[in-house]
Formats: structure tokens, C-alpha cells, sequence
């Protein structure tokens, strides 16, 4: 039997009927693995020109999945990156042999995009300096590996600090820039990708280029939040700031709509440098803020305080109380969540972080929280970006959706500021094109534990019943790794994803860099 | 002697899933299927959306050679004796009608795993650490495998139940269920619908549909009965009431024993030890709602428990059971008249086609329904049906005491 | 929990010295747990390249028990034949021991000095003074150097040398332990047993520090440290508020080890240079004194900078 081979982007006739899977392209987005055609021939050039690939199994074995734990994929070898023109040669050898090359830094993608299918494996995680700091300008040139928990404490040396970064201290700088990054503070500042100024990129063909709002715009364009389909980001000057505590406050609702609407009004008006939602299903609604100064604080206490719908803790528990009361088949609910605020919130403000009542190191703080909490094999968060008008159903759907499949989840819901001059870089990017302003962001995290297995087709089903919300209402993702496969071009139509697709034809003739995350 | 990971019997989609995530986890696997592949296999090859969403996020795009014709299949009619019928589409779309011997050998091949053909097993041993398993090639000569653990994904007949089981197919009623290809004269059945029929004197299951320019007519019954005497009712049922005129049967019919029963009482055999099961010879033969689909997912679970295993040095049997409790549920509730009346668990919506009737026909289906379900009185299913309906209700789940 | 509970989070990753100085994950727990769920192979250069401050062994959100997992690599390694001539003679050495018999009176907190500072009178002397203030105090008159040389080597140690060894501690109310590495295995051997790393206590004590100046930078053994995380946590926390002197601690409040071990024989070249630590732990400038909970790591700074190095008891003005 001949099974005709389908090159990579390309959607086959389908022999089924015209109107098979309606809406599902016609694509295998759990991708069969590389054979391994010329990999000696390229490996032998490699180490001719003294790279070390590591071909043993215990060495490949760390890579076999990402944090999803959804995806699993053995490369045929590892390389660690040590710099821009060591990747340059791997990929210039990597094209003219047509050998997958795919990129790690943290591996915190979720759709298994850091996992090699076979092929060479580059762990970034190897590039991982601080080049120079421009405490005058607060701009920092970092190595494209830098992991953010890395880059916080080297840039604390001077007082300073990088602007935004996911709230798990192990991805990359590089990884971040490809995809996005949400932090409490991306209402004010956008997204991490917002931060870069310019990139050193070693393109699919083996150049190194340095690219930026001036120079090599178009690549700059593409490479930031490109997936990592345009090239490798070796080096990145970040904008950054200086190092401030964190002052936090909670407010605590019963309704989702209440809290996003004054998430949102917190927003637009400003007053707040950190904000965003944390619940505990659609009961515990905790809206945080925080700011960098007692006199932003002082503000808020002022002007804002009293037009929040949201109460505090006394209050909440007593209103909490009044709910499950007339209801004891609930009361395993309530257990949980009165356990949960038990364990997690001193984790959020832990003693040993404040000084004279203000929180120091956040980030560091956050992520271990986040990681104790939240942390398992499955890192499920499938979630969705819209426009703020549509934030609320989208809501409140995907809300639906986890309730049927887990008894235990979060949300966690941010806004992202908008940078109309950088509408270039989110075409292809999860930033959904109707959104003005702001675009906001909602995960749905199934609180999952060590003892309960799940088969990983109820976790995927359960991400896609996720995904179908947001092509059915026109939202857009927004998430750590690419967008599956299959959703592309559901989510952004054929049109865009043919021609990013053109442009990746072009920048990458032999389809090798990052193969089966988009296309 | 040749050492493994882990070993899977039979090339059949179980196997394709379940190799699937061994190799791309990078272990090292091994299927052994009794015949030269590709292989025939009698099945109706109607794919569920959900099937098909597997094979197509797993394996890629279906080959034509891996469908008959018509390639597709757009939904379900259910006829009754009360002469009403029911079409009913799947939700979001038509499905492929699978030529199982190439859309098989396709899912196999594409899932990485190496294949020995013409290799029956013979024997399998629990040595603890690992599995020692004999076969024979064709021609005689037997050879030795070992491996960490083995897969029994080779149907309602298993060699490897057989092996942990020894008594269980004695426990279970079991079905015939056979289809004759008969060349069209005329034939008003709708060709995009797979057409089934709700009556007792028909048979246990009874069902026909087009495929390859001939139209199959196949009947399920309890084993005992006289395959041709069953198949000669049902093909004068159909000349007189619903018009369809055949030729006599082509000489290729083909039949098979299956155990059908089990799943529906929620009665499962997962394996023991470092042998687990999966697919039809657990007892995933899901009449009313689709084997295959059921195949492939339970199929793709038993890869990640023994994944798991490997890895993380986990039980692999209580971690299968877990995960698959997910599977079980979904075609358990298939069958959960509470679920059927409110739920949608089937991907073809029943309860909707049901109320676009008119009234009084809504009241022969309902009727002509409940003295279909009575052929089945025998077998005491209906209360242990109730039971378990009720446990779903009240803790959301099946109660895997009746499991294996 | 064991290793093969690992996921690959990475956070360990983060506060590894050796991935810190080389970015090679390989030679952190989590590169290492990966590969031999994969594997099942000991990569033993990289097993020997951790030094064992056990800072990853409370980021772990799995709750691994890191060093345990750590030493049985370099066991495996060593039974598979890992540099043989030199495991020779750390087995000698241990042989050598001497067991001295000593009345040990079973209320007494017993104090377990390491061997330098054993033979440091003057030092050894302030601290069982200061000691005596809090405890009714027993000193130990025991080598631990090449116990504590044999379990970072990886060598198993002999069940009769265990047991005289643990022999004199089981009665003890209070074991008062100045190795944060065979704090670790102490526990595991004596679970029913109360034990304490030396620094936390001395630390504690007014007479140290009231003297802490804000130029200081004092020097938390680490692997003691790791070893009582949670009691120790809100302690350094205090100290560093109270006296706001310098810790050699990281954003997540972790020690960052000088990198020092027992046995730099067995050690390969992947393992974390200790200047660089240093340097590290320097990074804020503004030092004039470094005050160290260890007389291992006092030699080794002492070699190591310019400035001056002082053990802490010898803050107490006694």
C-alpha cells in the first residue's frame, strides 16, 4: 500500500468527503517521527567542525516531552547551545542536509512545541548570559537561553529588573519572545515580547542577523511571536526597569462578571500597576492588585477602594458561608476551597519575602507558588484571548467546559496592554485582531494530583473543547507554546496562516526549523 | 532470543495506538500479528467523528486506498418494525468508511512500531521483571521473545486474555455476528447512512449499509443460531418492507464470534500483572456506540500506563485502570438510558430525531424500542444496566468493582 | 519521594551551582533523574559534579529527596568501578577511624564538632562555651572527617562502623551536628532522633548576633541550611532584618554554596569553581568582613579573598 507523502504545511485533498470533520483541517498535529535520513553524514560534519552532539540515550531521554506532558519525542541528538555562530553552523548543515532541528529553552510549552520528533535538539539553555547592562537607557542585551529567574538575579546586582515575564521562573527569554508572555503587570506594560528592542536571529539558513524596529524590520517582525519559525533568537536587548517591592491587596467576589468588569475598569483607568484574577472554580474570585509605590497605593486607597464590588476577607467568608450552608452535598467544595486559601495564600505572601510590609521578589515568590500549587506532569492551561467585549461569555463558556471535565480548577485572567505600532508582530500571534487597547487573557487550569491519572486524549479533549470556544466565537489563544496545529488556521483562516506560510517556505526552503508547531 | 520493551499481539488499530505513543516515548516495540499483512478484518468500518479525530491527529490524513466506497458515511438510520425510520447525521460531519485491512496496516505503519507477521503466539509467562513469550512463524519454526510487558490487543477472541483469563470466555455469552455481500438490483437504503434495524425477529443486531457497489447484509445473534437461516430472514425482510432487491449472496461472507456483552454491563478485563489488555478483547465492543474509536483511545491509554510505567516506575495496572476510566465512562454512558434521554453521549443526536417525529410514531418507536430491549431479557443485563445508571447519577462515576 | 516522581519542571535547574557556572543540565538532578528514567544508567562525570548544598531540594515541587537520590548515583558509580585507586583510600581512611570509648551521660545535648574544628582549641573553646549558655552540654570526642568523606564519595559505609558510630548518639535529647552532610544522613539513619545543624543555633544566640554589622556578609553553610530549610528559613530571614547584614542567599532564599567538599579528589572537572561562588555571593560589593558558619569554608575563603574571614564564634566578645 502507498501512503503518499504530505509535505510539511500542506493540507492533502481530503479523500473522505468535502464535508468531513467539519471546521478540523486535515492535519496529524501528534507528528510521526523523523527517520533519521542522512543524520550521520550530518553529524559526522558536526563534530568535524568540533560541535558536540550527544547521541546517548540517557542524554536524549531528558528531552522526551515538555511541561504539557502531552507530546512525547525522542531526537535523534542533543546539542547545547553555546553560541550564535555554533547554531549557525547547525543550521546551515541542518539545511543542506534537511535534518529537524528543533529549539528548548525551559521547555514549558504545552502542545509538546519543544519536543524533537527525532532530528537535533538545540537546548538554548546552554546560552544563558548576561551580556551588557544599560542602566542609563535600562535596556539589558541577553543571551537567547537567559532563563527569567536568571535574568532577575543578575539584574538585581544594579537594582534593577526585567519589565514582564511568565510567572514561572524556568522559560526562556528566547522561548518568550516567540510566543508572547503574560505577567500581572502586562495591562500596563504588554506583553514579553513588547520588551524586546532588537534580536540577534540566526535564520534557518544559517545567517546571523541583527534585527529591530530600524533594521531588518521584516525579520523583526516575523521572529517576535513567530514561534520560532523565522529563526533562532540568539541574543535580545530587552527593555527593563528598576527594581521596586510589590504592595498587594485582594478582593474577593462572587461573580466572575463582577470581578472582570472591574478588573477591566482597574485597567482602563490605570490606577494599579498589578492586576488580575485568581479563582478557584466559579466560587472564590480573588481580584488581585498591586502597585510599585506607597503613593500609587495611597491613590488607590483613596479614589478606588470604595468603588470596587469586590469585599474582603472577613466579608467573603461570611457571604462564602451563607452559600454552602443550605447546601451540604457542597460541602466537599467548601472543604477544598477553605484548604486551598490555607495552603496557598501564605505562599503568596510568605514572611520571609516582606520587609516592613511590602513583598520583595516577587517573581520568585509567584512562581513557587504557582509551581507548588499548580505544578504537575500535565501542565494543562489551554486558554483564550478576545477583545474585551467578548472576554466575559468567553468566560464564562470555557468556565462550563471545565466544570464538565474536572471537579477542582482555576482561572486566571490578565489584560494585555496593546501596542499599536507592534500590530505587525501579532498576525500570526494570539493577540486577537478585533481587540483594541487591551486584549485579555483567561487560562483554565485543571487542578490536577499525583494520584489521580488522567489518559492524556480526556486532557486533549478537554483543551480542544477549549480551543472550539474561541473559534467559535472568533477569540484567539494565548498560551506558552504555539497554537495546535489544527487550530491555526480554524482561529486565523487560511488566508494569514498562507501567508506566513509563504514566508516560511522562503526563510526555511527544507521546513526543518520547528517543524509541526504551525505548520 | 529477542528483548524488548514491550510487545503488542495483534496489528489491529489497538495496537497501532498503543505502539504510537511506545515509540515516540522511544521504546523499543514490537507487534506480532498471526497473519501476512495487510489483513482482512470483518467489520462494518464505519467510523465514529471522534475515531476519526484520532486517526487523523495521530496518524495524519487517511490514504484512499485505506477507504471503501462510498468513502464516507454521513450518519445512522434507525428503522423499526412499526415501518418508522430515523436518520440521524453525526455531529460535525461525515466520517470515513475504513477499508480495515489498509486503513489498519496504515495505522500501523505510520505508527513506527516494528511488525512480525505470520507470528501466532503461543505462550505467554509472567516472569515477574518481565514477559517471555512464544510464537510460531509460519512454516513451524518457534521463536522466543521477551519483554518488559505485553500488550493483548488481538480482539474478542484474545490469545493474551486467554493467557491471564483462562476461564472468562466461558463466563460471557457470546454473539456471531456475520455479513453477506450481495450485488444491488435495487436498493432504496440511503447509501451515506449505515442503516440498523430495532427488531427482535431479526436478530440481536441487525444492520446493513452500502460498500463498494454492493450492499452489505449482516446479522448478530446469540451463538448457537444458524448463520445462513438468520441472514435468508433478514434479506426477505428487507425485500418486502423496505424494497430492496439483491442478487443472492456473493460466496465472500464472512463472520466472526464477538463479546459484546461485557461492555455494557460495565464488566471489563484490563490485564494483570505485566500484561494488559486493551481494545475489543477487554470487552471495548461498542455496539450502539463505535468499537473502533473505542479501540484506538483504549488502545493509546494502555501505551501511556505502560509510558508511565517505564518512566516513572509506576503500578501500571491501577494507573491504567485511572486512565481509562474516562473511556469507560463515555461508553458506558452509551447505554445509560438516563444519559441517552439527557445527556447527548452518542455523536448523533437520538433524543432530537426522536422529538421531530410525530407523536404517534414517537410512541411506536418508543414501544418497538422496548421489545428489542426484551430479546435481550436472558442475559439479566437490564438491572445491572439500572445499577449502574444509578451509580453514575449519584457519584459520577461507574463503579470499576466489576472490573478485571 | 523518589526520582522517578521527576517531571522536569527545572527548578532545580535554577539553583544549581553547577548549572549556574556551566548551563549544562546534564549535571542537574533534574538532567540526571531524566536520563536514568530513560536510561537506566549512572552518567558518573556528571553524577560527581554536584557538591551536594542540596538548594534543590527544597524548590522541588515533587518533594524529592535530592541528595539521597544525588549519593545513591555516586554509590552505583562507585560500585560500577568509578576511580578506583582513590575509593581505596577513602575506604582506608574510613577503616582507620577510631571509635574512642566515652561515657556518654543520656540527658546531655551532645555537640559533634568537624575535625577542623576539633583541633582548633581556641575556636573549639568558644564554642562550647557559647554552647554551654543554652545546653547542658556533651562534646563528642569523635573524628567525622572521613565518615562524611566516605558518604559524599558515594562509598557505602560498613555497618559495624555505623553502628559505632551512631552508638553514643541515640540517648541524646538534642544532637548538635557541625556537617550539614551528615546532618542529612543522620536523620535518615536516627529517624526518631532530635537533630541541629551548628550555625542556626550559634547564630541564634545574642552573643553572635548583636555583633553582625551591615558591611558583614555572613556565610550560611548550605548544605545544614537546605538540610532544615523550613526552621532555618524564618531565622536567616531574622537575622538579616534585624542586623541587616549580607546573606549569601538568592531571590528564592536559598544559600549559594562556596562549593567546597571533603573529597575534590573524586570530583571532575564539571564541578562548580568556588572563586566564581564567591564572586557570586560578593555580587552586591559593600563587604568588609566575611563571617562563615563552617571551618571548612573558613580555610577555603580564607585562600580565596583578600578580605577578612572570620569563623563565627568569634564574633562573641567572651
Amino acid at each position: 500500500m502507498e501512503i503518499p507523502v504530505i509535505e510539511k504545511g500542506q493540507l492533502p485533498p481530503c479523500p473522505v468527503a468535502a464535508d468531513a470533520l467539519q471546521g478540523i483541517p486535515r492535519q496529524q498535529t501528534n507528528a510521526g517521527l523523523w527517520h533519521g535520513e542522512n543524520w550521520r553524514s550530518f553529524v559526522g560534519e558536526l563534530q568535524a567542525a568540533g560541535i558536540e552532539v550527544r547521541e546517548d540515550r540517557g542524554s536524549r531521554g531528558i528531552y522526551v516531552t515538555d511541561a504539557g506532558g502531552l507530546a512525547h519525542g525522542l531526537p535523534h541528538g542533543v546539542m547545547l547551545a553555546q553560541d550564535a555562530q555554533q547554531v549557525a553552523m547547525l543550521m546551515m548543515k541542518a539545511q543542506h542536509y534537511r535534518i529537524p532541528v528543533t529549539t528548548r529553552g525551559g521547555g514549558l510549552t504545552t502542545e509538546g512545541e519543544a519536543v524533537a520528533y527525532g532530528g537535533m535538539l538545540l537546548d538554548m539553555t546552554g546560552m544563558c548570559h548576561l551580556l551588557s547592562v544599560d542602566k542609563k537607557a535600562l535596556t539589558a542585551r541577553v543571551q537567547g537561553g537567559m532563563l527569567w529567574h536568571r535574568l532577575a538575579e543578575l539584574l538585581r546586582i544594579d537594582g534593577l529588573d526585567y519589565i514582564s515575564a511568565p510567572l514561572n521562573l524556568a522559560s526562556s527569554v528566547g522561548g518568550t519572545l516567540g510566543v508572547g508572555g503574560i505577567d500581572v503587570n502586562s495591562a500596563r506594560y504588554g506583553c514579553s515580547a513588547d520588551q524586546a528592542l532588537a534580536l540577534q536571529v540566526v535564520t534557518p539558513t544559517g545567517d546571523i542577523v541583527e534585527c529591530s524596529d530600524d533594521q531588518n524590520v521584516e525579520l523583526f517582525q516575523r521572529v517576535l511571536l513567530g514561534y520560532g519559525q523565522f529563526g533562532i533568537i540568539t541574543e535580545a536587548t530587552l527593555k527593563i526597569r528598576n527594581y521596586t517591592p510589590m504592595r498587594m491587596h485582594y478582593f474577593f467576589y462572587h461573580s466572575l462578571r463582577a470581578a472582570i468588569d472591574d478588573l477591566m475598569m482597574l485597567d482602563q483607568r490605570g490606577v494599579c500597576d498589578y492586576t488580575g484574577i485568581l479563582t478557584l472554580m466559579d466560587k472564590a474570585i480573588t481580584l488581585l492588585v498591586g502597585f510599585d509605590t506607597p503613593e500609587r497605593e495611597q491613590d488607590f486607597r483613596h479614589i478606588m477602594i470604595s468603588r470596587l464590588r469586590g469585599c474582603r476577607e472577613k466579608k467573603f467568608a461570611l457571604r462564602l458561608l451563607g452559600y454552602y450552608l443550605p447546601r451540604p452535598w457542597r460541602w466537599r467544595q467548601l472543604r477544598f476551597l477553605l484548604r486551598w486559601k490555607q495552603a496557598l495564600f501564605p505562599d503568596l505572601l510568605p514572611a520571609h519575602h516582606m520587609q516592613k510590609g511590602v513583598l520583595h521578589d516577587r517573581s520568585a515568590v509567584f512562581s513557587r507558588a504557582v509551581w507548588k500549587h499548580w505544578g504537575h506532569k500535565h501542565m494543562v492551561i489551554p486558554d483564550l484571548a478576545a477583545s474585551k467585549e467578548k472576554f466575559i461569555t468567553a468566560v464564562e463558556r470555557g468556565n462550563a467546559v471545565c466544570k464538565k471535565y474536572f471537579p477542582y480548577y482555576t482561572l486566571y485572567c490578565v489584560g494585555i496592554k496593546l501596542r499599536p505600532e507592534h500590530q505587525p508582530h501579532y498576525e500570526l500571534s494570539a493577540i486577537p485582531p478585533d481587540a483594541t487597547g487591551w486584549s485579555y487573557g483567561c487560562e483554565f487550569e485543571p487542578i490536577l494530583d499525583d494520584e489521580r491519572h488522567y489518559s492524556r486524549d480526556y486532557l486533549q479533549s478537554f483543551k480542544n473543547a477549549i480551543y472550539d470556544i474561541g473559534v467559535d466565537m472568533g477569540t484567539s489563544y494565548y498560551r506558552f507554546g504555539g497554537m495546535m496545529k489544527a487550530y491555526i488556521r480554524r482561529a486565523l483562516g487560511d488566508a494569514v496562516v498562507d501567508k506566513h506560510l509563504a514566508w516560511k517556505r522562503a526563510a526555511d526552503p527544507a521546513m526543518i526549523l520547528n517543524r509541526d508547531v504551525i505548520f | 532470543m529477542r528483548n524488548v520493551d514491550v510487545i503488542i499481539v495483534g496489528a489491529s488499530l489497538a495496537a497501532a495506538a498503543a505502539a504510537k505513543r511506545l515509540v515516540d516515548a522511544g521504546f523499543e516495540t514490537l507487534i506480532l500479528e498471526r497473519l501476512e499483512l495487510p489483513r482482512h478484518k470483518i467489520c462494518s468500518g464505519i467510523l465514529s467523528p471522534r475515531g476519526y479525530r484520532f486517526l487523523l491527529e495521530n496518524f495524519g490524513p487517511l490514504p484512499r486506498a485505506a477507504l471503501h466506497d462510498p468513502t464516507w458515511c454521513r450518519g445512522v438510520t434507525f428503522h423499526f418494525p412499526s415501518m418508522v425510520s430515523m436518520p440521524m447525521d453525526f455531529f460535525g460531519g461525515t466520517t470515513p468508511h475504513l477499508h480495515r485491512k489498509y486503513s489498519d496496516y496504515w495505522a500501523i505503519q505510520r505508527s513506527g512500531a516494528e511488525v512480525h507477521d505470520q507470528t501466532s503466539v503461543v505462550a505467554l509467562s509472567d516472569k515477574g521483571t518481565h514477559v517471555a513469550v512464544s510464537a510460531r512463524r509460519q512454516g513451524g519454526e518457534t521463536v522466543e521473545y521477551g519483554a518488559r510487558y505485553v500488550i493483548g490487543a488481538d480482539g474478542p477472541s484474545s490469545v493474551v486474555r486467554k493467557a491471564i483469563y483462562p476461564q472468562y470466555d466461558k463466563q460471557i455469552p457470546w454473539f456471531f455476528v456475520g455479513q453477506k455481500f450481495h450485488d444491488i438490483i435495487h436498493c432504496p437504503l440511503d447509501h451515506e447512512y449505515f442503516h440498523f434495524w430495532f427488531h427482535p425477529r431479526l436478530g440481536h443486531y441487525t444492520w446493513s449499509h452500502a460498500r463498494d457497489g454492493r450492499q452489505i447484509v449482516g446479522v448478530g445473534f446469540k451463538k448457537g443460531d444458524s448463520f445462513h437461516d438468520r441472514h435468508r430472514i433478514v434479506e426477505a425482510y428487507l425485500r418486502e418492507k423496505h424494497d430492496v432487491q439483491l442478487q443472492p449472496a456473493a460466496p465472500d461472507h464472512e463472520g466472526c464470534a464477538e463479546n459484546f456483552g461485557p461492555s455494557l454491563i460495565n464488566r471489563y478485563v484490563f490485564g494483570r500483572g505485566n500484561m494488559l489488555l486493551t481494545g475489543q478483547s477487554t470487552g471495548f465492543l461498542n455496539m450502539i456506540g463505535e468499537g473502533m474509536s473505542c479501540a484506538l483511545h483504549s488502545g493509546a491509554i494502555a501505551g501511556e500506563a505502560v509510558v508511565e510505567s517505564l518512566c516513572h516506575n509506576q503500578p501500571v495496572q491501577s494507573v491504567y485502570r485511572q486512565m481509562i476510566a474516562s473511556e469507560v465512562r463515555r461508553t458506558s454512558d452509551q447505554w445509560n438510558p438516563l444519559m441517552i434521554a439527557f445527556a447527548k453521549p452518542h455523536e448523533a443526536d437520538f433524543p432530537a430525531a426522536l422529538l421531530a417525529l410525530p407523536r404517534e410514531d414517537r410512541i411506536k418507536v418508543l414501544r418497538d424500542i422496548w421489545r428489542f430491549v426484551v430479546l435481550y431479557k436472558e442475559f439479566n443485563w437490564g438491572r445491572q444496566i439500572m445499577a449502574s445508571s444509578l451509580a453514575r447519577l449519584f457519584t459520577g462515576r461507574y463503579p470499576p468493582q466489576r472490573w478485571l | 519521594m523518589p526520582y522517578n516522581r521527576c517531571h522536569g519542571c527545572g527548578l532545580c535547574t535554577l539553583v544549581c551551582p553547577a548549572w549556574q557556572q556551566h548551563g549544562d543540565v546534564r549535571e542537574t538532578p533534574k538532567g540526571l533523574a531524566r536520563a536514568l528514567q530513560y536510561d537506566g544508567k549512572v552518567i558518573a562525570e556528571q553524577a560527581f559534579a554536584c557538591v551536594l548544598c542540596g538548594a534543590c531540594e527544597p524548590v522541588c515541587p515533587q518533594q524529592i529527596d535530592l541528595i539521597a537520590f544525588m549519593t545513591n548515583l555516586r554509590r552505583r558509580a562507585v560500585r560500577a568501578g568509578y576511580r578506583p585507586e582513590i575509593i581505596k583510600q577513602l575506604r582506608h581512611d574510613l577503616a582507620a577511624t577510631q571509635f574512642p570509648q566515652q561515657e556518654i551521660q543520656p540527658d546531655k545535648t551532645l555537640f559533634l564538632p568537624s575535625d577542623p574544628l576539633r583541633r582548633d582549641e581556641f575556636r573549639m573553646r568558644k564554642v562550647t562555651s557559647l554552647l554551654s549558655t543554652q545546653f547542658d552540654l556533651q562534646v563528642l570526642d569523635q573524628e567525622i572527617g572521613a565518615v562524611s568523606a566516605a558518604l559524599e564519595a558515594g562509598i557505602d559505609v560498613p555497618l559495624t562502623v555505623l553502628n559505632y558510630f551512631l552508638a553514643p548518639l541515640r540517648d541524646a535529647p538534642l544532637v548538635i551536628v557541625d556537617d550539614g552532610l551528615l546532618l542529612d544522613h543522620l536523620r535518615i539513619w536516627l529517624p526518631q532522633q532530635k537533630f541541629s545543624g551548628l550555625g542556626i543555633i550559634l547564630s541564634k544566640l545574642r552573643q553572635i548576633h548583636a555583633w553582625l554589622k551591615p558591611t558583614d556578609l555572613y556565610v550560611i553553610e548550605s548544605r545544614a541550611f537546605h538540610n532544615q530549610y523550613r526552621q532555618a528559613l524564618p531565622h536567616y530571614h531574622q537575622l538579616q532584618q534585624r542586623t541587616e547584614c549580607k546573606l549569601n542567599w538568592d531571590l528564592q532564599r536559598l544559600a549559594i554554596p562556596t562549593a567546597r567538599t571533603f573529597t575534590p579528589q573524586v570530583h571532575t572537572g564539571h564541578s562548580p569553581d568556588p572563586l566564581t561562588q564567591l564572586r557570586w555571593m560578593l555580587r552586591f560589593g559593600d563587604v568588609a568582613r566575611i563571617v562563615v558558619e563552617d571551618m571548612h569554608d573558613h580555610a577555603l575563603l580564607s585562600t580565596l579573598t583578600q578580605k577578612p574571614v572570620i569563623y563565627v564564634a568569634e564574633l562573641a566578645q567572651i
